[in-house]
């Protein structure tokens, strides 16, 4: 069933709409909960979740793409998820390694949310990201928006692992250099 | 700023650029399926059922590679008998369609791919013996070397299902009761209706209950005349197969058809009289549908 058909499922309230999602979506969406969370029960409730919050949030959303929709819910649901067993210090996933990698370039400081607008933010991050070859701007992504390993994201991107990880390591420098010509507070 | 921040920030990012993104990475599986030997080949199957039609799937007579013939559909001539025939497809398709191709739910056992087709609500008494499980370990990235014995992107126990033949159909089942089918709707040569309808799902007089949902009739129209519906599914086995190749006929309704143990099978009903079955590709069948409208509540 085609995304547009499903969404208007979602619309008239049809719960097939769910099991269509399901059946479409559910390798995709388990992937990056459990790319997040490496676990696979934790995985799957985090996806059943997605379903729920789609069920909940169409309407009045009516996404063009379903499975970036599906996918955003799922990365989102499972991030609360692990910041809610970060008691329990689950060190080496892909999680935390992409959190360090990340604070390399920007710090580990939280900023009141009033100073750090996360939609500012957003949107620095993506006209960065226009400034970059597809191929760097899909590692960066790839790494850090679906939490693919270092091996994946060179896989997809046909390079070896060194060379994706240094390419990363570039990325994450120029955007340590943007954003704070942006003026963003680093 | 935090990490954090960051990667809270990465969610809100252009929306083109994390598609231009997930479908690199479904492309860079893409290019390796040519490569390949027999479970690879499968997997083109699986991307090409998708990328053909949602609705419905594709055929294939052998399990060998049939990559030399891409996109080339043939009529073989089986035990004197004609079948549709279609080998694995090139992978020339849109991203959009391979992403969906990895969205798909199967596992393999004893070299046959079983690909989801349904769920019944009330199907405990389907489940019989457990046959193995699925360990879910296949995603784009997975090598060709991943696509072993017990391997899927489903994954969990798979079992028979009572009364049908486990070379055709299997069964997995959720924590909420859910019975979900798995056909291994790529091993098979499809010659007349029949060979789905009758040999995979039983269906032939058996139908107990169809709903239809059509140009003039909502989703979930009851066919109450079930007699007159039975007589026709009849003509629908008894209907040769035929492949409709690049110039799919458009669907204008569908018909679901369930018989007594709860398996549902869906039918396109396709713009001049043609037929197809969920999960058969660009294969349809000759037999006008329009009667069946009348043979509502």
């Amino acid at each position: 069933m085609e995304d547009k058909e499903i969404v208007e499922l979602y619309w008239q309230r049809d719960q097939e709409a769910i099991a269509q999602s399901q059946r479409k979506y559910h390798p995709y969406l388990t992937k990056i909960a459990y790319n997040i969370l490496n676990d696979a029960q934790d995985s799957q409730e985090v996806v059943n979740d997605t379903y729920f919050k789609a069920w909940q949030s169409m309407p009045p959303q009516r996404p063009s793409k379903l499975s970036l929709y599906l996918g955003r819910l799922t990365r989102h649901g499972a991030i609360d998820v692990y910041r809610h067993h970060a008691s329990q210090k689950r060190q080496g996933d892909a999680y935390s390694l992409c959190l360090e990698e990340l604070e390399e370039c920007c710090g580990t400081q939280h900023e009141p949310q009033q100073v750090l607008d996360g939609q500012l933010l957003a949107q620095a991050i993506s006209q960065f990201l226009r400034t970059l070859k597809p191929q760097a701007r899909a590692m960066f992504l790839g790494r850090y928006y679906y939490f693919d390993s270092l091996k994946e994201v060179a896989r997809y991107c046909s390079v070896s692992e060194s060379k994706a990880k240094s390419t990363l390591y570039r990325v994450r420098k120029n955007l340590h250099e943007y954003l704070k010509q942006e003026g963003f507070d680093l | 700023m935090s990490g954090e921040q960051i990667l809270d920030a990465l969610e809100r990012v252009d929306e083109e650029l994390l598609y231009e993104v997930q479908c690199m990475r479904q492309r860079r599986k893409k290019s390796r399926w040519p490569l390949v030997s027999l479970a690879a080949c499968l997997c083109l199957v699986i991307a090409g059922i998708i990328v053909a039609q949602p609705w419905k799937n594709q055929e294939q007579v052998n399990g060998s590679s049939g990559a030399e013939k891409p996109n080339q559909v043939e009529t073989e001539i089986e035990n004197g008998s004609a079948g549709v025939y279609v080998p694995p497809l090139d992978m020339d398709v849109g991203a959009e369609a391979a992403v969906e191709a990895d969205m798909l739910s199967f596992f393999i056992h004893q070299g046959r791919i079983y690909v989801e087709c349904g769920q019944t609500q009330n199907g405990a008494g389907l489940v019989g013996e457990k046959l193995g499980t699925a360990d879910g370990s296949i995603d784009e990235w997975t090598p060709e070397s991943g696509y072993v014995e017990g391997s899927g992107t489903a994954w969990g126990d798979f079992y028979t299902v009572n009364g049908y033949d486990p070379t055709h159909l299997l069964c997995m089942t959720r924590e909420d009761g859910t019975v979900v089918l798995y056909w291994n709707n790529n091993d098979i040569t499809v010659q007349t209706g029949g060979d789905v309808l009758e040999n995979v799902f039983h269906l032939s007089g058996q139908v107990t209950g169809a709903t239809m949902q059509g140009p003039t009739m909502e989703e979930g129209t009851t066919i109450s005349s079930l007699n007159d519906l039975n007589d026709w599914v009849e003509k629908l086995c008894a209907a040769p197969a035929q492949w409709d190749g690049d110039t799919a006929p458009q669907v204008q309704g569908y018909l679901y058809l369930e018989n007594q143990d709860g398996v549902t099978v869906q039918l396109a009903l396709c713009e001049g009289g043609k037929v197809g079955i969920d999960g058969l590709g660009d294969v349809s069948f000759q037999l006008d549908w329009t009667p069946i409208a009348q043979w509502k509540t």
